[in-house]
């Protein structure tokens, strides 16, 4: 859409024609023209609306009726009797031409009156909404049991009702030049960082998509900078995670029609971190330590059992290698392409039974799991080790509370995976050196990605393996130590 | 941070160059959990015990043997080995060895320490592998029996071994330090085959009740570098006792009273405290027990109950442990052998002496006596605490 400066005209006819013009007759676009019965002085006004998205009872009942019972109009000041007659709590006076179209796709109500050059926008916006319900992908067991929906408003004022300060600002701003998406900041005024906040303000104004359909398309956009699988921002759709990192000084993002709430800063700790642990007994639970483990375990383990069986066999024990070798007798692959071609086919499986109509899955299971898993071991296509350690792989990546950061790891265990079929563990040792250093330099906004671990902050610390009593981690606000390397770098 | 992605780079190019040659699919290659050596003219006589994965777990495609013995002879091991590999389809993989068999025959001829350079320094076999010798067979027969219950033969000898005690088995480097050790001989366990050797060489072995199966029967003496006698199991055993740990054996001693047996079961056993004291020509070596045990097989009289008979049990147990070490003493004195290592205790309490007789130090062991205090401790006297007569 081009920028229209132009203030409207004082006819109404010529801005109808406008508006028309502009939405390319759309057949939701209703024009409805009013004369109301004055006894004194005249009025003309057309009232404007987009039928899809406008709310007609409110239109009728609360701008229809009052202007056509109202008996008299002043003649020097016919916009401010109007404001006064409508029953609708959020009216503005808009005087230019593009703001009447942004209103109206807002699904504002525009009166035009005859012979002025303002009109009245009255918010009647009746968005189709679903109600609130569970959150799906991040479940719990213990604590609130409400979910993000896709209207933003509700979502901020879901935030609201956990977090009841006056601190609790709301920035919002529109992007997007087709699609118009309203995206808000949210933060409490007195903890945020000012830098990492002005940092990701003139990042979000500085988007220059065209069209913004889901959060995740801001994410990308302001983390286009740093080249990793990791995500920088953490995704939540939970209100109760979302006032938790805010009251912890972060700023959440929220985009209209997505349900995914974006966080940032995010650190690399943090996406271990599930809301329960905050809600069960944690001194005593692994919970936390289980998450760590596995996802790290979910890395090494096919590079391990390739490496071991491939290069260090004196490594493994000597009942274990006459099991190994006695399976691999008469298996046609190597190992190493037995493994690619397991963790391939595991993607595919995992790629498919999302998407599939619920009256297939149980037909896909019994040929992915038995058919395709049991017989090929039966069939002598493959080893049943290699099965069992590619499984297992898949089943410890699940652990994880947030899903995109387990999905990170599915290339990097590709490339541990050459890597130990060429060098062994010489390999493994050499791609480790290479992911720790790359996570080493990652930043999110300015906060280290492995804060507080590195650098080290003590005092964040009890928060980050294990979650220590809440009297001692919540009165204490954690400080991810920022990294002033970069900064001074961004500096000179 | 762009270096850390080129030294990534470089150090993957260059490991190219140095990267290991000895990448093989467990189906390429061909292990072996035992290795025998015996004495041939002018070399060694190699055999290869090599495991047939196929026929042990999983399916049997083909109905052969789960092991395969290979064997060789050869100025040097290596070059016996090499001809191994010329006969087999695989690449011969060492390191997951467990046994070194050592044939009687070559030990007697004094060639133990050869051997244990070799493997220390050999990069294929591992040096924690458990040696062990034979007595009246050679290696390569004993290799070649099927073993009835681990079925395969080399982790049945590991695993009899390891049962008894870590100080029964010796590694490599275990005789290693020994031989270096100034006033200790060298001990070996041996194992004896029971039963004929051609049968136990048919897999018939494996389906009758009273098979060919191996024994453990002792410690094998050396003298110096010389294999010089066999030393039965029940002696071994006390051999053992005074060496450090070593448990789940029996004591049998007479009871107080009559010449009734009973049976004490050692569960855990300590010694402490080896001090030496010299009274004029003689050598007196004090040794501190510590036993924990059971009473299990009673048939003495006496009422358990009563505190005072198991101190009389307690004194019968210390005189049979006394009568024992005096005569694995009297085994080693007849062949001027120290496996105890009380050379060494003198070495290491009274370096002066010990400089003096270093050079006659076996022949003066005549004069040694050993003198042994035993802490006895019965835990479970059973349930019956007499015997109602």
């Amino acid at each position: 859409m081009k920028k229209n400066e132009a203030k409207i005209s004082k006819s109404v006819i010529d801005n109808v024609t406008f508006i028309q013009k502009s939405f390319h007759s759309n057949s939701d676009l209703v024009v409805r023209s009013v004369i109301p019965p004055l006894t004194e002085g005249s009025l003309e006004l057309s009232i404007v609306y987009l039928g899809t998205i406008a709310d007609k009872v409110t239109i009728q009942e609360h701008i229809m009726r009052p202007i056509l019972q109202m008996k008299t109009i002043s003649s020097s000041h016919p916009i401010g009797d109007i404001t006064n007659t409508i029953e609708v709590s959020d009216i503005q006076v808009v005087s230019f031409k593009d703001a009447v179209i942004k209103h109206l796709i807002n699904g504002q109500t525009i009166l035009l009156l005859e012979g002025m050059d303002h009109c009245i926008s009255a918010d009647t916006a009746d968005w189709k909404d679903r109600s609130l319900s569970f959150p799906q992908l991040q479940r719990s067991v213990k604590g609130p049991q409400i979910g993000f929906t896709e209207i933003s408003n509700n979502n901020i004022s879901l935030v609201k009702r956990y977090v009841k300060n006056p601190n609790l600002v709301i920035e919002e701003q529109t992007i997007g030049d087709e699609t118009n998406t309203s995206v808000s900041l949210m933060f409490l005024a007195d903890k945020v960082d000012s830098e990492i906040l002005d940092n990701i303000r003139n990042k979000i104004q500085s988007i220059q998509l065209n069209s913004i359909l889901d959060s995740s398309y801001i994410e990308e956009m302001i983390c286009e900078d740093q080249i990793t699988p990791f995500p920088l921002i953490l995704t939540t759709e939970r209100p109760d995670v979302t006032s938790g990192h805010i009251l912890e000084g972060k700023i959440a993002i929220f985009c209209d029609g997505s349900p995914n709430v974006l966080i940032a800063p995010a650190l690399f700790i943090q996406f271990f971190h599930s809301s329960e642990d905050y809600y069960e007994k944690s001194l005593f639970e692994l919970s936390r330590l289980v998450r760590i483990f596995s996802y790290i375990i979910s890395i090494y383990l096919i590079p391990m059992y390739i490496a071991f069986t491939l290069f260090h066999q004196e490594l493994i024990p000597s009942e274990l290698i006459i099991s190994l070798a006695s399976q691999r007798q008469m298996v046609p692959l190597p190992v190493v392409i037995e493994v690619i071609v397991f963790m391939l086919i595991f993607q595919v499986i995992l790629e498919s039974s999302i998407r599939l109509p619920t009256g297939i899955t149980l037909a896909f299971s019994i040929i992915g799991t038995i058919i395709l898993g049991q017989s090929a071991a039966d069939a002598g296509l493959v080893q049943l080790t290699t099965l069992v350690i590619v499984s297992a792989t898949y089943v410890l990546n699940f652990a994880v509370p947030i899903q995109p950061f387990a999905n990170a790891i599915k290339m990097i265990r590709f490339i541990f995976v050459f890597l130990a079929s060429i060098f062994g563990i010489y390999g493994i040792m050499l791609g480790t050196f290479v992911l720790v250093n790359h996570l080493c330099k990652l930043n999110s906004f300015g906060a280290p990605y492995l804060s507080p671990i590195a650098p080290v902050h003590i005092a964040d610390l009890k928060d980050t393996f294990i979650r220590m009593p809440l009297k001692k981690i919540i009165n204490t606000p954690k400080k991810y130590t920022k990294d002033d390397y970069i900064k001074k770098q961004k500096n000179e | 941070m762009k270096y850390l992605y080129m030294l990534f780079i470089i150090l993957s190019i260059s490991s190219i160059f140095f990267s290991q040659g000895d990448k093989h699919e467990l189906n390429k290659t061909s292990f072996s959990f035992a290795i025998g050596i015996d004495y041939a003219k002018g070399g060694y006589e190699v055999s290869l015990q090599l495991i047939n994965p196929g026929a042990i777990s999983g399916e049997i495609i083909l109905n052969n043997s789960p092991y395969i013995v290979y064997k060789a002879t050869g100025k040097t091991i290596d070059s016996a080995l090499e001809k191994i590999s010329m006969n087999t389809s695989r690449s011969l993989d060492l390191q997951q060895e467990q046994i070194v068999l050592l044939g009687e025959e070559l030990l007697r001829k004094g060639k133990i320490k050869d051997i244990i350079e070799y493997i220390l320094h050999s990069t294929d076999i591992p040096s924690n592998s458990i040696i062990v010798t034979t007595k009246g067979n050679s290696a390569r027969e004993l290799l070649e029996i099927f073993s009835p219950i681990e079925g395969i033969s080399s982790l049945e000898i590991s695993n009899t071994l390891n049962k008894l005690g870590k100080k029964v088995s010796k590694t490599a480097n275990d005789i290693k330090v020994d031989l270096i050790d100034d006033g200790k001989d060298i001990v070996v366990p041996y194992i004896e085959l029971k039963g004929d050797a051609k049968k136990g060489g048919e897999k018939k072995n494996l389906e009758t009740t009273e098979p060919t199966h191996f024994a453990f029967v002792g410690l094998a003496l050396f003298k110096e570098e010389k294999l010089k006698s066999f030393m039965n199991y029940k002696d071994s055993l006390y051999l053992n006792l005074l060496y450090g740990k070593s448990s789940g054996f029996i004591i049998e001693s007479s009871c107080p009273e009559s010449e009734e047996k009973f049976a004490y079961k050692v569960t855990n056993s300590l010694a402490k405290k080896k001090e030496y004291q010299k009274e004029e020509d003689k050598y007196i070596f004090h040794y501190d027990l510590y036993l924990k045990g059971d009473i299990s097989q009673y048939n003495c009289h006496l009422n358990l109950e009563n505190p005072e008979t198991s101190n009389q049990i307690e004194k019968q147990v210390k005189k049979s442990i006394n009568n024992k070490t005096h005569k694995v003493l009297e085994h080693t004195k007849e062949h001027e052998m120290d496996p105890l290592g009380l050379g060494q205790i003198i070495s290491q309490q009274d370096p002066k002496t010990w400089n003096k007789i270093k050079g006659d130090y076996p022949a003066l062991l005549k004069n040694a006596e050993i003198k042994v205090n035993s802490h006895i401790t019965i835990q479970n006297v059973g349930n019956y605490k007499s015997r109602g007569d």
